[in-house]
């Protein structure tokens, strides 16, 4: 057949020309499409190799709402998203460009959306189109409206760098609404949010760099109406006490919420008291309130929610300030509680009492794997005490003691131990 | 020993995974150092500020007392001052009053400048620390670069090492089954050769018994050996079965289920092939005793035939012979009749030309010469060729006067009888006796010249051992052997001589001058003994000629008896004894005497019309008279 077929090839009388250079004529059809795509789409009843073609030649520029229902995951987004951003790190992303893409795409849109300037209709037109895909929404930035600096408004005086707009609302003072967005991404999963701006200027004011009531309070419905969320993420936002409240609020009996993190805010006791609250009532795994500004009353009000909690596996306290008071608490708790395998009590201001209220917990607690006690006063006479709980412990991998003026020798044997543990465990998995 | 290995390599693989575990906790103790580090100098600087803040809280508070205390006693002269008092006094007053007011508004201005200054050292320090915390970044990267190439080498070792430890366990295992399915193979191999052998041992000797019993049966059709070999076989390919069986080797089980069949196939042919051949043999011998019995019948048979072959080729030599005269003889006749004729027809055409010229041309005819018609006819009368053909006519001649008239006898018996020829001829030819008698005598002398002529033709030791011998039995043993050399039979003898005579005649002949040899003078009166050799030469080279042509004797006799050289002249002189200007004439007048025999034949016919119309005319005549009398007669 092959022979037969280069027996009657035709020679050109052009000697340059050459066969190979011909393309296909249903490589030039599928060329046609690809050219045509935006006018007419002809994609799902092309064969799969086709297909591949017609990605490959598929113009990245052509319109979202065109592309984005009709081209499955594959080499089109691939190259849409090698064009737009240097680094693609496609693990993040389940493996899939066209969420990648997506996700990114919407992100930008959000954290480029300026209240009452942008109109509210770039972002809403885009949910409908990626509202399968996108998984999860990373926000690094949120703005601010504009407002003169005339009308003397100290709390939100905002000069744009791109456009000078007046607004005396203040209802609109404020940041960019979620509740529609997360109403209509029905597949979102994770929120990461911070209420921060990446490049200021000279323009700081520090109203740039807080949630604002109204904003706390559209979040917290926006993430109630949002029935798939597992993880919300709000950092470096300013969040205080009665903010955190009003957040909680919303968040008791949420259906899916696996994992809160409200680190480097400022919830203080009131909002440790209301998380507190919240650990009660939802099925939260995982709470990170790391340097928050909690001490002894907030830290019991935890201790108190977490010794009757059955889900919660790892708690971060760094960088507060519970104290012996609530580092006592936490360790009675952890007497009752078979759930939490990771505790953070690092920078706490906690001295050898707490290390001798957790030692007598590390006797009998069996889940416990991993506890951070680095950065506090413990003193030789903690060092003993959690070298002696140590070596009759058999499940702790991970203990840190660094920092906290314990004696060499219990360092030794508490790393000692730790390092067995950590052999057990893993002839265990092998 | 497995067992061990496996712990052994299973330990290994822990370490190794501990080892990289510990790798990883390295990385990730560094990593949480520096956490730990920043964690706890934001403690250190929460503390310091804490201190900071509760310095300046009681410094405040200090003021707050001082000024308080102050403004008490402001108050209190102001009290002291509104109860009244001198003007100086007021005035007096007044200015302290201002001094304390200046003292506070001072203490305040310090105050405000401390805290200003306070102020401005946080921000330096709050700069410095910027500052710092950005180097310590820097370092901290520089240092985690470090700790990274650290560590991927670190992982890099441990990779090489392992994959080195594995590869070494691999090769090491590889090469140990390497070695023991070498040796098991070879172990397997030498078994196996070993058992070849044997087969083939076996084979061979089974070979040998099969040829044996071939052999055997060839002579005696004994199959029970066969099939007692058979049977051997059999029990030893049982046997062979079982050991193979017993070695369980499939594939090997199977070759040699293979060859057995091949060698019972074999063997079988053998058996088949052997009976056919001893069938075939019976059927060959029975054949040959046949043949042996046909044989002598067959031979005298064929003699018979033999002989009557050679008779019937005697015959038709004599025939050819025969026709050979007859022919010629006939030839002869054929000639002189046409001769005679064709000299007729000259005659007559002479006549005709004479008759010609006479009565045609009126010329005197001339007699052309006649000698023509003398002319002698090349053919001679039937003389047989002298040379050649007189000793076989004479010996023909004289067989036939020996068996005296009865009709043929074969050259055989003449030959046989060849011997008393000359006895023949002395009692056959009585005139010729004298002749025949000293030509005998001749022969012997001559004989004897030849031998002593000849001597050189012998060879040297005949010739000594013939030495001591009578010169008489001399002659004759060397006349034996000179005709065995000369390839001349003894009944050629007087040929011979009579040969050597003629050619001494001739000889004279020629030279005119010897004289007349007497018929008893000697020897060497006989022939010259010069003349003997070259005689002796001319003599055999005519009789080599006379063999060869003697086969093709029919058409030696018509090339030997004519000479048809000149016949073709003689009958073109005969055909052309009208010469050519005659016949030229000839056809001349033959032409004009057509022209005038057309003229006489037109004439001849003018004339017949001529007759007729004359008795026509007469008629016509007759008629009108009789008309005419008829017509008077009426009137």
């Amino acid at each position: 057949m092959e022979n037969k077929r280069n027996m009657r090839r035709i020679i050109a009388e052009d000697q340059n020309w050459s066969l190979a250079l011909v393309p296909n004529l249903s490589v030039i059809c599928l060329q046609c499409i690809a050219d045509t795509f935006e006018e007419k789409q002809v994609f799902e009843k092309l064969a799969p190799d086709q297909q591949d073609l017609i990605q490959e030649r598929l113009s990245p520029s052509l319109p979202l709402h065109v592309t984005a229902n009709l081209v499955p995951d594959g080499l089109y987004w691939r190259r849409c998203c090698e064009q737009r951003w240097n680094v693609c790190d496609i693990s993040h992303y389940g493996h899939s460009w066209k969420r990648m893409f997506l996700e990114r795409h919407l992100e930008n849109a959000i954290e480029l959306f300026i209240p009452d300037v942008t109109k509210p209709k770039t972002v809403l037109d885009l949910l409908p189109l990626c509202k399968n895909d996108v998984r999860r929404l990373n926000i690094s930035q949120l703005l601010l409206p504009v407002k003169k600096p005339q009308k003397g408004k100290r709390a939100e005086p905002f000069e744009s760098a791109f456009v000078i707009f007046n607004e005396e609302d203040k209802a609109s003072m404020e940041h960019f609404d979620f509740g529609p967005v997360l109403e209509k991404l029905i597949n979102l999963e994770e929120l990461h949010l911070v209420y921060t701006i990446k490049q200021c200027g000279m323009n700081f004011e520090w109203s740039m760099f807080e949630i604002t009531d109204r904003d706390c309070r559209s979040l917290a419905m926006a993430v109630k109406s949002c029935k798939t969320l597992k993880l919300l993420r709000l950092r470096q936002s300013q969040v205080e006490d009665e903010k955190c409240q009003v957040l909680v609020r919303y968040l008791l009996d949420h259906p899916s919420l696996r994992h809160l993190d409200l680190s480097h805010n400022v919830i203080g006791d009131g909002g440790a008291k209301a998380v507190g609250e919240l650990l009660a009532r939802s099925k939260l795994e995982t709470l990170d309130l790391c340097n928050n500004k909690i001490s002894d009353p907030g830290a019991k009000a935890i201790a108190r929610a977490l010794s009757n909690n059955v889900t919660l596996s790892s708690l971060n306290l760094r960088l507060n300030q519970v104290g012996d008071g609530g580092g006592q608490a936490i360790a009675e708790a952890l007497e009752n509680n078979t759930t939490l395998s990771h505790l953070h009590l690092g920078g706490n201001d906690v001295s050898w009492m707490t290390a001798v209220a957790l030692s007598k917990v590390l006797l009998k607690n069996k889940t416990l794997k991993s506890l951070n006690l680095s950065c506090n006063n413990l003193g030789e006479i903690g060092g003993k005490a959690l070298a002696e709980a140590m070596s009759q412990n058999s499940t702790l991998t991970e203990c840190d003691i660094r920092q906290t003026d314990v004696d060499e020798q219990s360092a030794a044997s508490i790393n000692a131990a730790v390092w067995a543990n950590q052999r057990a465990e893993w002839d265990e998995q092998v | 020993m497995e067992e061990k290995e496996e712990r052994k390599t299973r330990e290994r693989e822990r370490e190794s995974q501990q080892r990289r575990k510990q790798l990883q906790r390295d990385q990730t103790t560094f990593v949480t150092n520096t956490l730990i580090a920043t964690d706890a100098k934001a403690v250190q600087q929460r503390r310091q500020q804490a201190k900071v803040q509760s310095n300046r809280a009681e410094l405040l508070e200090k003021d707050i007392t001082s000024s308080l205390e102050r403004s008490d006693e402001i108050l209190r002269r102001w009290s002291d001052i509104s109860q009244g008092g001198i003007p100086e006094d007021l005035q007096k007053a007044l200015n302290e009053q201002e001094q304390l007011y200046a003292a506070i508004i001072q203490d305040k201005k310090k105050i405000i400048s401390d805290l200003q200054q306070k102020l401005k050292f946080q921000g330096d320090n709050y700069m410095k620390t910027l500052r710092s915390n950005a180097e310590e970044i820097n370092v901290m990267t520089a240092r985690m670069e470090d700790q990274k190439e650290l560590v991927t080498k670190a992982y890099r070792e441990e990779l090489d090492q392992t994959k080195r430890l594995y590869q070494k366990e691999i090769s090491i295992l590889l090469t140990k089954d390497m070695e023991e399915r070498d040796r098991d193979l070879e172990k397997l191999w030498k078994e196996e050769l070993k058992r070849l052998k044997k087969r083939k041992e076996k084979l061979e000797e089974y070979k040998k018994d099969i040829h044996q019993i071939c052999q055997e049966q060839s002579h005696t059709l004994n199959l029970t050996d066969l099939e007692h070999c058979s049977k051997r076989l059999t029990r030893e390919r049982n046997q062979e079965k079982e050991k193979i069986r017993n070695l369980q080797l499939k594939p090997k089980i199977e070759w040699y289920k293979k060859r057995e069949e091949v060698l019972l196939a074999s063997l079988r042919n053998i058996e088949s092939r052997l009976l056919r051949e001893e069938k075939e043999m019976k059927k060959l011998k029975r054949i040959c005793a046949d043949r042996q019995k046909d044989v002598p019948k067959w031979s005298k048979v064929l003699s018979a035939d033999y002989k009557r072959c050679i008779q019937k080729y005697e015959r038709k030599k004599e025939l050819v012979r025969h026709f050979a005269v007859a022919d010629a003889r006939r030839f002869q006749e054929v000639w002189l009749m046409i001769e005679a004729e064709v000299k007729q027809l000259a005659e007559r055409a002479l006549a005709t030309d004479s008759a010609i010229s006479h009565q045609i041309f009126g010329l005197s005819w001339k007699q052309p010469d006649l000698s023509l018609l003398e002319l002698p006819s090349p053919i001679r009368p039937w003389k047989p060729a002298p040379e050649e053909t007189q000793p076989v006519l004479q010996r023909r001649k004289s067989s036939q006067g020996t068996t005296d008239g009865s009709a043929e006898s074969d050259i055989k018996s003449s030959d046989m009888t060849g011997k008393t020829e000359g006895a023949a001829v002395s009692v056959g030819c009585g005139p010729e006796w004298e002749e025949e008698k000293r030509s005998k005598e001749m022969q012997k002398e001559m004989m004897e010249l030849l031998c002593s002529e000849t001597d050189f033709l012998m060879e040297a030791k005949l010739l000594k051992l013939l030495a001591p011998l009578v010169d008489e039995e001399q002659a004759g043993v060397k006349l034996g052997s000179l005709l065995y050399t000369l390839g001349i039979d003894e009944e050629d003898l007087p040929q011979l001589t009579d040969f050597l005579l003629k050619y001494k005649q001739q000889q004279s002949e020629q030279t005119e001058e010897t004289p007349k040899p007497s018929v008893t003078s000697s020897a060497s009166e006989l022939i010259h003994p010069n003349l003997v050799l070259p005689a002796l030469k001319s003599f055999l080279q005519q009789r080599n000629s006379k063999r060869v042509s003697a086969q093709h004797l029919s058409t030696l006799w018509l090339a030997h008896a004519r000479n048809d050289s000149k016949d073709a002249a003689y009958w073109e002189s005969l055909g052309n004894i009208i010469p050519e200007e005659k016949v030229q004439m000839w056809d001349a007048a033959e032409k004009t005497l057509k022209q005038y025999h057309a003229v006489l034949t037109e004439i001849s016919d003018l004339t017949l019309e001529n007759e007729r119309l004359m008795q026509k005319n007469m008629e016509l005549r007759v008629k009108l008279n009789n008309r005419m009398k008829n017509d008077t007669d009426s009137t």
